[in-house]
């Protein structure tokens, strides 16, 4: 049975049958609800309650470094009103929602970060000062807590107190953050206020909260300003900006990516301890996943991005998040991994781990091409003058002459790195690095001269990834070879004095070096490390 | 403050200002990139491929006869039209990173297919004439197929390609997984088209799962002369309707595969148990218990079917707190909601509420107590002939109100409380006391009462008992040494095939049943736990 194209007669025995299908929805349904009705209860529903235990809300320790940021966004947009929004809440499924998570630019321009719910909105509106410059005035606007004197707080589910418990006020806003904080009832007049094409013009962060995407092009649209389509590249010009703004990293947000950092390598040590464990079950990566991501959740806000586990053969596949096949105990494991701080800061360290304790000759080989391609990218880094993609260059350069060594490469190492040739990027296809910061894939959107073509300036960070990716089935590699990936990545910083030194090394780089720390760790170890408590005291 | 003041002189200037602005993006931007060129790679990229050694083989999903069933009975529901089902589209928590895709629970129940399989695509069934002259449906698949090595760009497609997310199923795959014919998601579009129309075939879409497919049957319905969006909107929830009321009764393999849930949860609860020692005894042990479950569950399943909730002391009066990340303290409680989803999706949903130090105060005892006797007050009243689902809620109603009138809490009798204008009650206990359950935590929640609250208890249904007593630090209503204490026992029941109701979850239930399971668990279990059931863990 296949085509539907349906002749005149099939059609109206089809139509009849469809005739009586209903056409609305039942109203009123309570599924498994309870409706709290009565009298009795409406009585005493709002009375006799003391004051809720609140906590207690301090100045975050980024908001000062957010007021520069916003200080700076602005002078790069001067004269627009700015619309961030943190983001609307996602679901997974159905009424099951995922843990939310602030908007990028929302945290770089506020200081917030773990722990605030979907909805809050942050607008720079242009100003002109008393000396005729132009400046900029913020407003944060927040949904006020819903307290016992609203029926919401026990029959809103998604914010009442009874569901939600107390919520930050706006003077708690406005104490986390220093900026002042309004009811977001009053976000859609703010919006408005002078817009058009003689007035105000707006930009908006696109992407997080299509409700507030939506409302602005609702203003737009009916101010004189265009339609979505005539707006978009506006838009993303704020995305451009805001990006551009997150490639020099303060101190303070130094601190941040190495405190995830930190949380990274001890998950990473996590890890190490149960890893004889793997080849036991049937799903081995997934208990290496499980343990990282356990980790990391108890140790920070959570992971900053989905972890890679790829044993075996699965090792030379990028993108390989499934992590549900066996470990055999001779299979060496990429593991791709990152904390993010409580302050939504990513670590992006990446190590491929022998699962015996001890590589195999071909693996070692491997992975010693890897760790040259990435300390010749650090050198080049460390010359006056080096630029960004210096990096890339000299990891492909060394890339190219390992191939060459190893007798893979069909072409001289030479040959490959003209223009023209580019065969050894058959084995490293994928870019070696990228900016890393409140996204892990931070400043993806900065102009080129921001980026890729930047001179290195202090306070950069950003991963150095190299890698080789020998398939199994790659009839150019010698049998030895197939089905081995290795991977490694450090998490780099341009220090104050401009030089580039590895943050991620409180796990070893070099063969040698993560043999002997594998040597260390074993599964007793690990429930005392995770917690700081050793489990035999509990006997 | 006052809202900025703009006036003429004011904003002329800022709009001068702001003129100057860009109004495009950067075209071509690179970031960390690697742009793929060179002649030399373009001529060895596409040969020297061996084939896959370990391709894998696949077979017919456990639950692609139920599946057929299930579309059988919806097609009875909604004869003769067009029903549009997509599996969902992966959502993002920040711009480039993707939570772990989760296929729609619509889609997985009328195709057998679970887990990841497959974003993008849509099960399409068509109204056609049977042999009798009966309206019958013909089933079809239209998806974005993987990309292995037989096609070019296996290596440049980064979403689909097998370079980048390994061998994924194909095509001929996915019909044998699930006996139905699979089609390119290029031909979706005439597929919709063909016959559509007022006189002819009407077409119903399940919204809100796959954006380019709302836009792509609201553009074909819109043509064709079935209306635009806002006019289908009520048509299309009927589906929804119509497709959860499929689900409330289960097959026998469901019901299996639900019961498989509920050990995989308890397993996991198990496992919390164990580290609840160690837990006591660091900062964030809401935290630390949260992770080990999630583990449990990532381990062995799929992931966690909701968010968490791991609320210590005061905290579980908060119906939906889910920060955990409070210590928990001797002599307080700890209430976990938490429950597994299966790599079949299928789901379960158990409450427990224990004492951090494993031994019950007299007032947490009398509490908890009060709460069990109504979970066990409305397992009787299920077990009544002629019982309807409602009925368990309104015995749990029922007993806590005599409850509290024994705790002194309720302000008057319980007899007044239970009459229609009293519920004073409801106070202290303000949710639905259960939900169906099954490839949604919430299951089948779009149902019409008369299926849903106001239905018979029917074997193959599944469902959650979940009571509880929440008095909040604040209530002034209820005596000191009862205020921030919360407590929910939940569990998951089924009515076998005899039409008797009876609980599927098999660990702890009383108080001193609790005590004692938790003294048979610590640490040193943990880690050996995993070994022992790895059994249990999906292939």
């Amino acid at each position: 049975m296949t085509s539907t194209e349906s002749n005149g007669d099939a059609l109206s025995v089809l139509r009849a049958a469809a005739a009586g299908n209903a056409t609305e929805p039942q109203k009123g349904k309570t599924a498994g609800g309870l409706r709290i009705r009565g009298a009795g209860f409406d009585q005493l529903i709002f009375d006799h309650w003391g004051d809720s235990p609140r906590e207690e809300v301090t100045r975050s320790p980024l908001a000062d470094d957010a007021a520069k940021h916003r200080d700076d966004f602005a002078a790069a947009l001067p004269g627009e009103r700015l619309v961030i929004p943190a983001g609307a809440i996602r679901f997974r499924t159905n009424d099951v929602t995922y843990n939310f998570r602030v908007s990028t630019p929302f945290a770089h321009l506020t200081g917030l970060g773990g722990d605030i719910e979907p909805g809050p909105v942050l607008v720079i509106d242009p100003v002109v000062r008393e000396d005729g410059t132009v400046g900029h005035h913020d407003t944060l606007y927040v949904a006020p807590p819903i307290g016992h004197d609203d029926k919401r707080f026990y029959a809103d589910a998604m914010h009442g107190e009874f569901w939600v418990g107390p919520a930050p006020t706006l003077a708690d806003f406005e104490t986390m953050t220093g900026i002042e904080t309004r009811d977001i009832a009053g976000l859609k007049d703010a919006l408005a206020a002078n817009a058009g094409a003689d007035g105000i013009r707006l930009r908006v962060f696109r992407g997080a909260d299509p409700a507030v995407e939506a409302l602005v092009d609702g203003i737009r649209e009916a101010s004189g300003l265009g339609d979505l389509k005539a707006n978009l590249p506006l838009d993303q010009v704020l995305e451009e900006r805001e990006d551009e703004l997150r490639v020099i990293k303060t101190p303070a947000e130094i601190d941040q990516i190495r405190q995830a950092i930190r949380a990274t390598e001890r998950g990473f040590e996590r890890v190490a301890d149960v890893i004889s464990l793997a080849p036991k079950v049937k799903r081995g990566e997934r208990l290496i996943e499980s343990v990282f991501m356990g980790s990391c959740r108890f140790e920070a806000n959570d992971v900053s991005f989905e972890t890679v586990v790829g044993s075996g053969r699965r090792s030379t596949f990028l993108h390989y998040m499934i992590n549900n096949h066996p470990v055999a105990a001779t299979d060496a494991v990429v593991l791709d991994a990152g904390a993010e701080s409580q302050y939504l800061y990513a670590a992006d360290v990446t190590r491929t781990l022998p699962v015996s304790g001890k590589y195999s000759p071909a693996q070692r080989r491997v992975a010693q091409a890897v760790l040259d391609a990435s300390n010749a990218a650090i050198a080049a880094a460390n010359k006056p003058g080096a630029h960004y993609h210096d990096l890339m260059a000299a990891a492909m350069d060394s890339i190219a002459h390992s191939l060459e060594d190893m007798g893979i490469l069909p072409v001289s190492a030479e040959e490959s790195l003209k223009p023209n040739g580019q065969q050894h990027c058959r084995w490293l296809y994928h870019g070696t690095g990228h900016h890393l910061g409140l996204d892990c894939h931070d400043a993806q959107h900065a102009r080129d001269e921001y980026y890729p073509n930047a001179e290195l300036k202090p306070g950069m960070v950003f991963t150095m990834e190299p890698g080789l990716y020998f398939h199994d089935n790659d009839l150019l590699v010698p049998e030895e070879y197939r089905g081995i990936g290795v991977r490694l990545e450090d998490n780099l910083l341009v220090t104050e004095s401009g030089e580039v030194v590895i943050l991620s090394d409180g796990v070893p780089r070099d063969p040698d070096g993560i043999e002997a720390w594998m040597a260390e760790h074993n599964p007793q170890r690990y429930i005392a490390d995770l917690t700081g408590v050793d489990p035999s005291a509990e006997a | 403050m006052a809202d900025t003041q703009y006036d003429k002189a004011t904003l002329a200037k800022l709009n001068a200002i702001a003129a100057g602005n860009d109004a495009a993006p950067q075209a071509g931007r690179r970031g960390g990139g690697l742009k793929l060129s060179g002649k030399g790679f373009e001529d060895i990229i596409f040969k020297h491929w061996g084939p896959n050694p370990t391709k894998k083989t696949y077979e017919r999903s456990p639950f692609a006869d139920d599946a057929a069933k299930h579309r059988a009975e919806l097609v009875s529901k909604l004869p003769g039209e067009r029903l549009v089902i997509p599996a969902g589209t992966v959502r993002h928590r920040t711009w480039d990173i993707d939570f772990l895709f989760r296929t729609g629970t619509a889609y997985a129940h009328l195709t057998g297919l679970g887990r990841d399989l497959e974003a993008d695509s849509a099960l399409v069934l068509d109204p056609v004439l049977n042999d009798d002259g009966t309206a019958g449906y013909h089933a079809t698949i239209y998806l974005e197929p993987a990309i292995d090595r037989s096609n070019p760009r296996f290596f440049s497609d980064s979403k689909h390609g097998e370079f980048w997310v390994g061998p994924r199923p194909l095509p001929e795959d996915f019909h044998i997984m699930t006996g139905l014919d699979i089609k390119d998601r290029t031909e979706l579009e005439d597929a919709l088209r063909a016959g559509a129309g007022p006189d002819g075939i009407h077409i119903r879409l399940l919204r809100g799962y796959d954006p380019s497919i709302d836009a792509l049957v609201n553009k074909v319905r819109e043509e064709s002369g079935l209306g635009d969006a806002d006019a289908n909107r009520a048509y299309d929830a009927v589906l929804e309707q119509a497709e959860d009321e499929c689900r409330i009764i289960k097959t026998p393999r469901e019901v299996a595969e639900i019961r498989k849930a509920v050990e995989a949860t308890q397993r996991g609860f198990d496992r919390v148990a164990d580290i609840l020692p160690i837990a006591r005894q660091v900062k964030r042990g809401e935290r630390l218990l949260e992770a080990t479950f999630t583990h449990s569950c990532r381990y062995e399943g799929n992931y966690i079917s909701f968010e968490t909730n791991a609320a210590s002391g005061p905290r579980a009066t908060i119906l939906d707190y889910h920060a955990n990340d409070h210590a928990l303290k001797d002599g307080e409680l700890f209430l976990l909601d938490a429950g597994i989803e299966l790599d079949s999706l299928y789901s379960a949903d158990i409450t427990r509420t224990f004492p951090v130090n494993g031994k019950f105060t007299k007032e947490q005892r009398e509490i908890y107590q009060a709460v069990l006797d109504s979970a066990d007050a409305a397992i009787a009243a299920a077990n009544k002939p002629g019982a309807v689902y409602h009925d368990m809620m309104d015995a749990v109603m029922v007993s806590i109100a005599h409850s509290l009138e024994k705790l002194g809490i309720l302000p008057v009798s319980a007899e007044e409380a239970l009459r229609p204008d009293g519920h004073q009650y409801n106070r202290w206990l303000y949710h639905g006391t259960g939900h169906h359950l099954g490839l949604d935590c919430h299951d089948a929640y779009r149902a019409r009462n008369e299926f849903y609250p106001d239905a018979p208890l029917k074997p193959g249904m599944v469902f959650t008992l979940e009571p509880g007593l929440y008095f909040d630090a604040a209530d002034e209503m209820v005596p000191e040494r009862y205020r921030g204490i919360g407590a929910r026992i939940e569990d998951d029941l089924v009515v076998d095939e005899d039409g008797v109701t009876k609980l599927l979850t098999t660990f702890a239930r009383t108080p001193d049943e609790i005590e004692a399971w938790l003294a048979a668990h610590g640490p040193e279990d943990y880690l050996q736990s995993f070994l022992d059931h790895e059994a249990a863990c999906a292939e």
